[in-house]
């Protein structure tokens, strides 16, 4: 090969490759009476246990006391080309008549077969029928009976997932044993305190430090079907903040399984207004277990 | 009349040709080289029929003239000093006198002798095709040199989303057009986001895309057909070039051994990633996918015997995305990771033994590894498949008269893949799923790991019958498609799973009819059946169906070509595609087990394209192409007719080059409208996950926004040396700067959407030392 041979490039210009939208749709600002939260007791129910459900509804004057709220079961299945948590046809008119109307609280028995409608369990087998597919877990491992919840001040739909204990699928005799012998249900986590300034200038910042039960974050165990083992997770917590007035840094604020700390911090921002504003936190584990907070606090000129 | 033409590196070709009445029995062949840039003849050319032993070279004037030929198809080679060879094939009648004029491109490097072996034509031509040649298809703006990412301005084929290079003709999903390398499948022509194709240009010869309506050589698909053809290599010197811009580098080099071997080689190596990140920050791979890729080919020719050669090709292709987007909750963090690896090895032989006879053997074996794995805070989805290829294509070509040619063939195509699939059911996405932009996929974990052989054996016998004006092409492929695998039903506990196996018999007839209505006017019909095997991931258990059978579809398509001067030329055709036994989802909420998906779909696609096309000349051309089709789906019997998730209902290009003394300019411009979309017509709030779902309405019945894009592109080569040239590029992508939608997105709450735009003005530069 003869010759010295040399090349370059230049790159005149080059913009962002793909350019999104951007939107002014932070879930934290509480500007109309909206449903933050969802808990059930108990937080893991057995088939045909009942339970009782309440509700955090938030207005811009604080927490709603006493909610008027519409509670039905939902027990359409899901089909495998949806990939939303609930089959739309839970979501229209007429689908499952309400249990409760207008209540802040209620409470039913879920349904017995509710392991069939939303689990492993196959129903019986039709004469000359194949079996059914068997519906799979979710990450943690649970099956879950959705709560259609209706706040009829706004007509927002809310659906609420209470976990039930089901049947491991797909596990041999043995690890199923060994299964119902070491899993411990989800219990909610608790939060112990929200620190935050009693009373804040407009427009200054306020660090927000949340802090929850050492015993919150629960340790269980998990059937991984694809490696034929039982492994042992611990919950990722999750926090949600909500304010009446002023700005949140996030939306939310969490920790992984394998992070040890139990605090959540965030930052807010007191609008430019003085007067009273509420905030509110909301604790999620990973398996369904709720529990909140709320704080009111005075923004001074 | 029938003309096909081959040509090697940097060459055009463009042949007038004029049939004038004779008194002798023997055909005559006479014409004209023409400088394809300056437009002036060429003297001192040799042209040569070597299956005859004639040469002769060409006048002051450019004229050449062979007499006393027979009537036949004749394979003629144009050489010469600083000029581009060029293999062009003519049919002659008998009592023929033939007139044609080739340009002839010459090439600013210092005289590069090509090898000389004769060939029939190498792409046995499809009667519905549009073919491009390397040189013409690289010019294009917008394309940064590479030929290959100008199939999208053909007719035919929809525009697709920027980043995305899916290939959707006539309305077929991307999965059901393939694309061959030497009569090879490859498993992808583009990296990862499309940036680049998966070859290196230098080593494309040809490109053909056949929409649909194609003979019975290749089947296993139900939409288009994209043939790419490696090029031939210099028989003297070592040659070869370096080259860079914005998105990758890369060099090749050719060598001659002796007069009987030729050797290649080429490597290139993406620097895109590294270039945004030196400009934007280390982070920008984050939240802008920036594969990085890269590629190399060796090639190896050997010339056995004047009528017979071997070559070797060996093509591999790696491209990696690696992102992750962090939060301060766990739960929204995201993570996405792909490693695609692909690799061919393509031996070939082939013997010409005399003029319209054409022996070809072409085994070959590949490798394909793909890993994809996305998290969506704790929903992680990985979908690993593995696949081992093998297979021979054979075929025997001879004239069995002078109105009659046969050829016999055998497609064999054999594949070993493992997958290893987790997470949600409906990731990825397949055609007919409702898509929104940035959804997290669905909360269920399903798994599975299994093993699938496949077996495709396809004879096949093509013909051509001349009657006159008439030329039938009718022809039968035969399919036998054994599937194995190593699981039928979910993994459950220690209970032993049986795997399955079954075999699928189909024929397909294909029939090609050309016309030729006036001096000017062919017209053109095609129909053909065609079958495709179920996609290996869908022969899941947990996933899909292992039982699932063969798709089919019906190809019809009626068109003209009209001459309306001597390199303009229009192509009017019109389409209708009819499929059945397409699998899609299940629509039960309780489908039996190891019965996800169906084989209930049914769809249709119609249209009509045309393509106004001016051939090279005086360093002028370009096309003008647009399509106008629809393409519905019915998922289920009873089921509402749906557009296809690809409908494009106009797609529009055009192109133009111009080339004079060195310089090259280029623009594009396109048009196209959108994809359909389902909109979203309200949400419901998870107070589980804390996140809105969306509701939908009427499944794709809103649509992306239209797109226009104007490009441009100008290039200078000059000559350092006698032995060196330097070309210089720059190529101005929507120079406008349109905000073109490319998606749909939507706020949190699902009470706000907007669009998702593409590229702004982007200038790409690019350098390229060749010797």
């Amino acid at each position: 090969m003869r010759g010295i041979v040399s090349a370059i490039a230049i790159a005149v210009a080059l913009g962002a490759f793909a350019c999104t939208p951007s939107f002014d749709d932070s879930l934290a600002r509480v500007a109309t009476t909206k449903l933050l939260a969802v808990r059930s007791e108990p937080a893991e129910a057995m088939p045909g246990a009942t339970v009782t459900w309440q509700a955090l509804v938030a207005s811009p004057d604080g927490t709603v006391a006493s909610p008027a709220l519409d509670w039905s079961l939902c027990l359409q299945p899901k089909p495998v080309v949806e990939a939303n948590v609930v089959a739309d046809a839970c979501l229209g008119v007429d689908v499952s008549p309400p249990f409760a109307l207008a209540q802040p609280a209620a409470s039913t028995a879920i349904p017995a077969n509710v392991c069939q409608l939303f689990g492993p369990d196959l129903p019986p087998q039709q004469p000359g029928m194949p079996d059914t597919r068997p519906r799979v877990p979710d990450a943690t491992g649970g099956y879950y009976q959705p709560v259609r919840v209706e706040l009829a001040e706004t007509n927002a739909t809310t659906i609420a997932l209470t976990r039930v204990r089901c049947n491991l699928l797909g596990a041999s005799m043995p690890i199923a044993a060994e299964y119902r012998a070491r899993y411990l249900p989800n219990r909610h986590p608790q939060l112990a305190r929200l620190s935050l300034p009693q009373a804040i200038r407009v427009d200054e910042t306020a660090t927000l430090t949340v802090e929850w039960a050492s015993d919150a974050a629960e340790t269980f165990v998990v059937f991984e079907l694809a490696e034929q083992r039982l492994v042992d997770r611990r919950e990722t917590m999750q926090t949600s903040w909500y304010a009446t007035r002023g700005a949140l840094l996030h939306d939310r604020v969490g920790r992984d399984g394998d992070d040890p700390l139990r605090t959540a911090v965030n930052e807010w921002r007191a609008p430019s207004t003085p007067g009273p504003a509420t905030l509110w936190v909301v604790l999620r584990d990973d398996r369904g277990g709720v529990d909140w907070l709320s704080a009111d606090i005075e923004i001074l000129p | 009349m029938r003309r096909r033409a081959s040509l090697l590196l940097c060459a055009s070709v463009v042949a007038l040709v004029c049939i004038t009445p004779g008194a002798a029995f023997a055909a005559a062949l006479s014409g004209t080289i023409v400088d394809r840039a300056s437009g002036q003849p060429v003297a001192e050319v040799q042209v040569a029929i070597p299956a005859l032993d004639k040469r002769v070279a060409t006048d002051r004037d450019g004229r050449f003239t062979f007499e006393d030929l027979p009537a036949g198809d004749h394979q003629l080679l144009v050489t010469g000093p600083h000029l581009d060879p060029v293999e062009v094939t003519e049919a002659l009648r008998a009592d023929e006198r033939r007139v044609v004029r080739y340009l002839a491109h010459r090439t600013p490097l210092r005289a590069t002798t090509y090898e000389t072996v004769v060939r029939a034509s190498r792409l046995g031509r499809e009667l519905i095709e549009t073919r491009l040649d390397r040189e013409e298809a690289s010019r294009v703006a917008g394309t940064q040199g590479d030929p290959l990412k100008v199939l999208d301005n053909l007719g035919g084929v929809a525009r697709a989303s920027f980043g995305s290079g899916q290939l959707v003709v006539w309305g077929s999903a991307p999965r059901d057009t393939r694309v061959y390398l030497d009569g090879v499948e490859l498993s992808s022509l583009y990296h990862l986001g499309g940036l680049r194709s998966t070859l290196n240009a230098e080593l494309v010869d040809r490109i053909a895309l056949s929409p649909g309506g194609y003979g019975p050589a290749y089947g296993r698909g139900l939409g288009g057909l994209v043939r790419v053809e490696s090029r031939g290599l210099p028989t003297e010197g070592v040659h070869g070039y370096v080259g860079v811009d914005l998105l990758d580098a890369s060099a090749m080099v050719t060598a001659a051994i002796g007069k009987r071997v030729q050797l290649a080689f080429a490597a290139r190596y993406s620097v895109i990633d590294r270039i945004a990140a030196r400009l934007f920050g280390e982070a920008i791979g984050d939240y802008v996918p920036i594969p990085r890729y890269d590629d190399y080919q060796l090639k190896a020719n050997v010339r056995l015997r004047s009528d017979e050669s071997l070559s070797l090709l060996f093509t591999a292709a790696d491209d990696h995305l690696h992102r992750a987007i962090g939060a301060a909750d766990p739960n929204s963090a995201r993570r996405e990771d792909t490693d695609l690896a692909s690799y061919r090895v393509i031996l070939r032989y082939r013997r010409d033994p005399d003029a319209g006879t054409q022996i070809e053997v072409s085994p070959f074996w590949g490798w394909d590894d793909s890993a994809r794995s996305t998290r969506f805070g704790d929903r992680a989805t990985r979908l690993d498949v593995t696949t081992m290829r093998y297979g021979v294509r054979a075929s025997y070509r001879g004239r069995l008269s002078r109105f009659a040619t046969l050829a016999l063939g055998l497609d064999l195509f054999g594949s070993r893949a493992d997958v290893v699939r987790q997470g949600s059911i409906t990731v990825p996405t397949r055609e007919g799923d409702i898509y929104v932009f940035g959804r997290a996929p669905g909360d269920d974990v399903a798994a599975d790991r299994y093993r699938v052989d496949l077996l495709e054996a396809a004879p096949y016998i093509a013909s051509e019958l001349r009657f006159g004006p008439v030329t039938l092409n009718p022809g039968l492929r035969l399919n036998a498609i054994a599937i194995a695998g190593n699981r039928s039903a979910p993994q459950s506990g220690d209970t032993p799973v049986l795997g399955f196996q079954r075999v699928h018999w189909t024929a397909e007839p294909r029939l090609a009819i050309a016309i030729a209505a006036h001096r000017v006017v062919t017209i053109h019909l095609a129909a053909g059946l065609y079958h495709q095997a179920p996609a290996i991931e869908d022969l899941s258990a947990v996933f899909g169906t292992p039982t699932l059978g063969l798709e089919r579809s019906v190809h019809v398509t009626a068109g003209a070509n009209v001459v309306l001067r001597p390199r303009l030329a229009l192509e009017l055709l019109g389409f209708f595609k009819y499929l059945d036994h397409l699998v899609t989802r299940s629509a039960l909420s309780s489908p039996p087990v190891a019965q996800a998906l169906t084989q209930d779909g049914t769809g249709r696609s119609y249209g009509g394209q045309i393509l106004l096309r001016h051939d090279p000349w005086h360093g002028f051309s370009g096309w003008i192409s647009y399509t106008l089709s629809r393409s519905e789906r019915v998922d289920h019997p009873g089921r509402a007719t749906r557009l296809f998730d690809f409908d494009q209902t106009h797609s529009l290009a055009v192109v133009a080059t111009y080339a004079y003394r060195g310089w090259s300019f280029g623009a594009r411009l396109r048009y196209s409208s959108g994809y359909p979309r389902t909109p979203v017509v309200g949400a419901f709030y998870d107070a589980r996950d804390d996140q809105f779902q969306p509701r939908f309405g009427a499944q794709n019945t809103i649509r992306i926004g239209d797109f226009a894009q104007l490009d441009l592109r100008v290039d200078k080569t000059i000559t350092l040396s006698a032995k060196v040239a330097l070309t210089l590029y720059l190529d101005v992508l929507n120079v406008t700067y349109r905000r073109n939608p490319e998606e749909l997105a939507y706020s949190l709450d699902y009470a706000q959407r907007g669009a998702i735009t593409g590229l702004p003005t982007t200038a790409i530069a690019g350098a390229k030392v060749a010797f």
